[in-house]
């Protein structure tokens, strides 16, 4: 199920003093398997962008096409939705029911399944973000944040979404439960999942996805491969990103004389990549 | 659909109107109001109009933006309307049909009232518009300060109103953040009959109170980290103090008072 966008322009408040750009003229297909990385600073269209992709919003102009469909066209949004998951950012501000087992199941009784089926996706999501029987009867307000985030993740989990967008999975947890997040996104890709994740985060961008895309002021400014897109130091940094760690060892081990590879992004590239310079040398 | 609510809603320009000192513009106001109710007639309302037009334009908002204020009372206007125009009865009879008959005197009462109302409207949303929350409520304290020997809690309530009118824009925020995270589960708010609709409402308004109480707690705590013990003794950065602009802007009001007043007594377009 490819999602193709076609030059995707969005304004807020169009016609009042707050009227802003946040989109403009994006073109981009993303295809069934793939692990793509959004990043971009704060203010560059990055939210907006995915809230277009399962027709939250309604864009200014332009086409956004899910399996070669407008689904701005479609009457049937509510079964896109199920089928492009969206997790938003802080996704634990949606929880509202008494019990986490109810809370995860909302989204699959929303698709009209019965309360069996419904409660039979909710377990196998739940079990997919370990959380185990015990957990089912506890309300979600009094999970931990991280565990809190994992029941969120899952009541979308639980719809079977064929493409998994998540608006930074990792923001705001503790290392244990960003460890525990993420792992939970990299075993979901590994199933056949479409993820698009948007982070923050350049070394979890690195380490999980394979494609990267930059937005800036609105546009596509990079798209391409990590390798790609970290080798482009200067123009990163004019953005206002930084790099994976890695990489930002290798751009300055490179200025310092060391010949690494533009394409090293990763601690285990570099850590190779260095060992061996340094044998030779 | 949240995002038409302006009430409440500060408009950051720099303007005469927005210098003014806030104690003036909460009593002219209040006296604006006044001067609305007084008015008895449709060219005094005109005067009153005008004198708003003036301050619309002096303060650099567009009048597009004011009225979309009037949004979500129209609801309000359309029902006094209804109301006034089959209720009022004398004068000549412009239409009957069965029990229904609508007069002249209704017909002129119904569109007095509803001008009345979108006047009022009109008249409050100015002072939010062009007082930010803050000085709003440096006003107001000031204003009741006086109240406070008698044991008028001014200092509190000016805080508390403050704190509500900051947070009116964060929670149509997160109202609209909930509403597409659901949406996103499947979610459905506007189909179904009534009672559908409203317990469609639950996943939106359980977290919406959470957070709102999380908010507060948060708010709470931070406040008490600064040492904040309340109003006495507090002293002020930037201290109120009335200016020539302020004599204008009463002198003006004034003028438009008089001007109703005026159009009153010698029943000028009076009903």
């Amino acid at each position: 199920m490819p999602i193709s966008v076609k030059d995707l322009t969005y304004t807020y408040n169009p016609g009042t003093p707050f009227e802003t750009r946040a989109l403009d003229g994006i073109s981009l297909t993303i295809n069934d398997g793939e692990f793509v990385g959004i990043i971009g600073h704060t203010g560059s269209g990055k939210s907006t962008f995915i809230q277009h992709l399962n027709a939250l919003i309604k864009p200014t102009s332009g086409q956004v096409l899910v399996d070669g469909e407008d689904i701005n066209e479609s009457k049937e949004k509510a079964a896109l939705r199920m089928r492009v998951g969206l997790v938003f950012q802080y996704p634990e501000y949606q929880l509202f029911e008494e019990t986490v087992l109810k809370d995860v199941s909302f989204g699959p009784k929303n698709m009209g399944l019965s309360e069996e089926e419904a409660t039979q996706s909710a377990k196998w999501a739940l079990e997919k973000v370990g959380l185990g029987e015990r957990y089912y009867g506890r309300s979600p307000f009094e999970l931990s944040g991280g565990q809190k985030r994992r029941c969120a993740v899952a009541g979308v989990l639980a719809m079977h979404p064929e493409v998994l967008i998540l608006d930074e999975p990792a923001a705001g947890l503790d290392p244990v439960g960003r460890r525990e997040i993420l792992d939970i996104i990299r075993a979901i890709h590994s199933e056949g999942t479409t993820v698009i994740m948007v982070s923050h985060s350049m070394d979890d961008v690195a380490r999980l996805c394979e494609r990267v895309i930059v937005l800036e002021k609105g546009k596509v400014a990079l798209d391409g491969s990590c390798a790609e897109v970290f080798g482009q130091v200067e123009k990163l940094s004019a953005m206002g990103l930084t790099l994976p760690q890695a990489a930002l060892l290798r751009d300055r081990l490179n200025k310092r004389g060391f010949d690494l590879p533009e394409s090293i992004y990763t601690i285990e590239a570099l850590s190779q990549a260095l060992t061996e310079k340094l044998k030779t040398r | 659909m949240l995002n038409n609510i302006t009430l409440g809603q500060y408009f950051p320009v720099d303007s005469p109107v927005h210098r003014l000192d806030p104690r003036t513009k909460i009593l002219l106001t209040v006296a604006l109001m006044v001067a609305i109710f007084v008015c008895k007639g449709f060219a005094g309302f005109g005067a009153i109009f005008l004198f708003i037009l003036l301050c619309v334009r002096l303060a650099k908002l567009k009048l597009r933006f004011v009225l979309r204020g009037i949004k979500p009372i129209a609801v309000i206007v359309l029902l006094t309307f209804v109301l006034n125009l089959f209720l009022q009865s004398g004068g000549r009879v412009l239409w009957h049909w069965w029990i229904i008959t609508i007069t002249v005197d209704g017909l002129r009462t119904a569109v007095f009232m509803a001008i009345r109302l979108l006047m009022l409207v009109m008249g409050t949303q100015l002072l939010t518009l062009t007082t930010s929350p803050i000085a709003l409520t440096d006003g107001l304290e000031s204003l009741f300060k006086p109240l406070s020997k008698i044991g008028f809690p001014a200092h509190e309530l000016a805080m508390m109103m403050s704190i509500a009118l900051r947070f009116i824009p964060t929670l149509i925020d997160e109202t609209n953040k909930i509403t597409q995270a659901q949406k996103a589960r499947g979610a459905d708010f506007e189909s179904g009959n009534l009672i559908r609709r409203a317990k469609a409402m639950l996943p939106l308004l359980v977290p919406l109170f959470v957070s709102a109480f999380r908010r507060a707690d948060e708010l709470a705590m931070a406040m008490e980290a600064r040492c904040y013990r309340g109003g006495s003794g507090r002293t002020k950065m930037k201290p109120l103090k009335y200016k020539k602009r302020d004599l204008c802007a009463v002198g003006a009001y004034l003028a438009v008072l008089g001007a109703v007043l005026v159009l009153n007594i010698f029943k000028i377009g009076v009903l």
